[in-house]
């Protein structure tokens, strides 16, 4: 056998990991594994012709051709993106999120964010001010906090933005403002790293915000589910799922992996593997609405509609989803469990409708729920 | 009426499809019944029929599964009065509500008849989207007192087929997701679903990919007349565009590669507006994978090449080179990128240039293995005076 050492070739500081596939001359692929981003993965396979292919959580293709000459030959294989971020700490926002609304690369025509603040874009610069805001039953509270580093930052020449949010009471979403409009995003509190959220035009001329900064496998696990490559989800949801299982077996505070791992077995894998601890991340952590959205489609799912219902009910009273995918996860379950909701004393039509307005206003392509509005209480339609 | 009944159902698994196209709609806007009494601005269609035609007529030709032949298609079409469906669609069952329960009641029986049979459902026509998706049949609003028993509660269909004993279920919707003010009233709208759960019995997961045409809240696009763009990508993709992985003898169209290639055939829809349409990101579950098609010989591959700088794309002959065969030629120049579906194989890409008064040289790329989903080469030009080549290639 002779060996690839397969590494990604842009800078960036995300360590997340891609699935990466080689396919021998013959098109048949022989070889499949996960390749961090900051690392290296070999594969071996028998001396040959061979395409390594890789497929990024945006949605582009990464592909090298490379000839192994001889038994136990090492070729290194450096898998380039045709488009690469303007900066290393914008890395994970540009090859992990997905832009369908971003507009033409000036220099190659095809589709790529702008960031707002990033040197290539300097005409992009503009004055934006960042708000936090809680949102608990149902209600919107502006927070007096300092985030990093100050609660109103001018992101001229910076792009990236830190939000060390530890200490946040939650759930909390982060408002940009801007003279062209103004987005609202998730702040997923993970006591383990602090958040990044980096500001993007879409080719509409309208504000667009990404966050992510969460454990890498868990956020280009969640950008994959996201957009529907169930197949590079399925890649890559077993290492993520084994560590939400520790999480939540061994009580550390990381819910917000726990989560996406909870969608993905929702979504793509055995739900029966969440055991119990898909109610015991609804229970355990009021701050993240989409662990009552889970813990509700399990207990369907298990043949406990009412279960289901009051599940749905606790998810409505802690706020918004903070992931896309839970907005719709969330109208589908209080549709399902409309007459039970009823029984117990709650209308959810009329929470549904509001429900449905967030829907509206939201990039559904986003990972992290985020929504266009001036006030949160008074989301906007998308154009 | 079913349609198609290979009658092969006690040989094994099988597959079992049930398509609904609807361009008719007697009781809404510039049909010739009563008006309802809540049209929401819809209004007569001319492709839901055709698309519907387009998608039966390949899986009856095509459609190759042999873990779950194909048995048997229940079609319902409601062509408009001025275009009556011929040949052998002439006969077959309108899609009312009446005609549309009955024929899933029989899809539903076969399905359930195997848990490795594989359920397909597809519906062309009017959709709204008011809390969950509802899908119109041709008789909505013949019942006045009763609007919404003639209208299908799809969101609550898909989720009482988790009972279905038919594991591989593949749900494809081709139709608008808008929220009609009219469709605001007090009570909601509470819909008929073909299929509720009944049981409180524990559901094993489904492969069940439930694939939209349209995000909520929006529309789902066709050129008048003509099969719409969801479903010409979602025929294409079944054909081979789909193909997920190769085994030396066949390709193989899977429940997961399905939905990411009909997103990006329809990224390269262009709407009169300049905008492109774009389908819902995710839906359904998808407890594994299964097989749906497989097919010999090459795949098709979306192609896309790219000269960098972008100036130069508008300026070069943009040519593929396959290993055997003839070469193919950008038809035309354009700023944009060449867009194209070529077989997989061996292929150079080259970029020609004229060679006086142009600063860029004719380059061409080294061979590369073009493999599914997506070839999408970048030309990276210099300019001619620092290239100093001879001969004219870089």
């Amino acid at each position: 056998m002779s060996t690839f050492r397969i590494r990604f070739g842009a800078q960036t500081t995300s360590d997340a990991g891609v699935p990466v596939e080689v396919i021998s001359s013959n098109s048949v692929r022989v070889w499949k594994g996960i390749l961090q981003m900051g690392g290296v993965v070999s594969a071996d396979v028998k001396p040959g012709h061979y395409l390594v292919t890789a497929q990024l959580p945006n949605g582009s293709i990464l592909r090298s051709q490379q000839t192994l000459d001889t038994e136990n030959s090492v070729v290194d294989v450096r898998l380039v993106p045709e488009l690469e971020s303007p900066s290393e700490s914008m890395g994970w926002a540009f090859y992990l999120q997905r832009s369908l609304f971003a507009p033409r690369h000036k220099r190659t025509g095809l589709r790529a964010p702008e960031f707002l603040g990033a040197p290539a874009h300097p005409q992009h610069s503009l004055p934006v001010d960042l708000r936090v805001w809680r949102c608990e039953d149902e209600e919107w509270f502006p927070i007096s906090i300092r985030v990093s580093p100050s609660p109103t930052v001018d992101v001229r020449y910076r792009g990236v933005v830190d939000l060390n949010c530890s200490q946040l009471p939650a759930p909390y979403w982060l408002q940009c403002v801007s003279p062209i409009g103004s987005c609202f995003a998730a702040l997923p509190r993970s006591e383990q790293s602090s958040l990044r959220a980096a500001l993007t035009l879409n080719d509409n001329g309208t504000l667009a915000v990404a966050v992510g900064g969460f454990q890498p496998d868990a956020d280009a696990l969640l950008n994959y589910l996201t957009a529907g490559d169930f197949a590079s989800a399925r890649a890559l949801g077993p290492r993520v799922e084994v560590r939400a299982e520790k999480i939540l077996q061994d009580k550390v505070r990381d819910p917000v992996a726990a989560t996406i791992a909870g969608y993905y077995l929702l979504k793509v894998g055995d739900l029966e593997r969440l055991h119990d601890w898909s109610f015991n991340l609804a229970n355990w952590f009021e701050h993240i609405p989409d662990g009552a959205i889970i813990a509700g489609w399990h207990a369907i799912r298990i043949g406990d509609p009412k279960k289901g219902a009051r599940y749905f009910a606790i998810a409505l009273r802690r706020g918004l989803p903070l992931f896309t995918l839970g907005l719709q996860q969330l109208l589908d379950g209080l549709l399902v469990t409309r007459e039970l909701l009823y029984q117990e004393g709650i209308d959810p039509d009329d929470r549904a409708r509001r429900l449905r307005g967030y829907v509206c206003a939201s990039n559904q392509h986003s990972g992290v729920t985020s929504f266009a509005a001036m006030d949160p209480r008074e989301p906007r339609p998308l154009p | 009426m079913t349609y198609l009944d290979r009658k092969s159902a006690g040989l094994g698994p099988r597959t079992h499809a049930i398509v609904i196209g609807v361009n008719h709609y007697p009781h809404l806007i510039d049909g010739e019944g009563e008006l309802s009494p809540a049209t929401m601005g819809l209004e007569q269609l001319t492709s839901p029929v055709l698309s519907a035609v387009t998608l039966s007529e390949w899986m009856e030709k095509s459609l190759d599964n042999p873990d779950a032949p194909l048995d048997t298609i229940e079609l319902l079409l409601s062509p408009s009065p001025a275009v009556p469906s011929s040949g052998k669609h002439a006969n077959v069952d309108r899609a009312t509500m009446a005609n549309i329960k009955a024929a899933f009641g029989r899809w539903y029986n076969r399905c359930d008849s195997s848990a490795d049979n594989v359920a397909l459902f597809y519906f062309c026509g009017h959709g709204i989207e008011p809390e969950g998706l509802i899908l119109l049949p041709e008789d909505f609003g013949a019942d006045k007192l009763a609007l919404w028993d003639s209208a299908i509660d799809m969101t609550r269909t898909y989720y009482g087929m988790a009972e279905c004993k038919a594991r591989t279920q593949c749900y494809f919707i081709d139709a608008c997701r808008e929220q009609p003010i009219e469709s605001l009233v007090p009570q909601g709208v509470v819909a008929r679903p073909l299929k509720t759960r009944i049981s409180t019995a524990p559901v094993a997961g489904r492969k069940a990919p439930f694939m939209k045409s349209a995000p909520l809240t929006q529309k789902s696009f066709a050129i008048p007349g003509q099969v719409s763009y969801f479903t010409r990508a979602l025929v294409d993709c079944l054909d081979g565009l789909g193909a997920a992985h190769f085994d030396s003898e066949w390709w193989h169209v899977t429940t997961d590669s399905l939905m990411p290639s009909i997103n990006r055939c329809m990224e390269r829809v262009k709407l009169d507006n300049g905008t492109t349409p774009q389908c819902s990101p995710a839906g359904g579950e998808q407890n594994g994978v299964s097989d749906l098609h497989r097919f010999r010989g090459t795949a098709p591959v979306l192609a896309r090449i790219a000269c960098d700088p972008s100036a130069a794309t508008q300026e070069a002959d943009l040519l593929l080179h396959p290993r055997d065969g003839e070469s193919r030629t950008r038809p035309h120049r354009a700023a944009d990128p060449w867009e194209t579906v070529i077989p997989s194989g061996n292929w150079r890409v080259e970029a020609r240039f004229p060679s006086g008064g142009c600063p860029w040289s004719t380059k061409m790329l080294p061979e590369q293995l073009v493999y599914p989903p997506f070839f999408g080469p970048v030309v990276r030009l210099h300019q001619r005076n620092s290239d100093r080549v001879p001969g004219g290639y870089a």
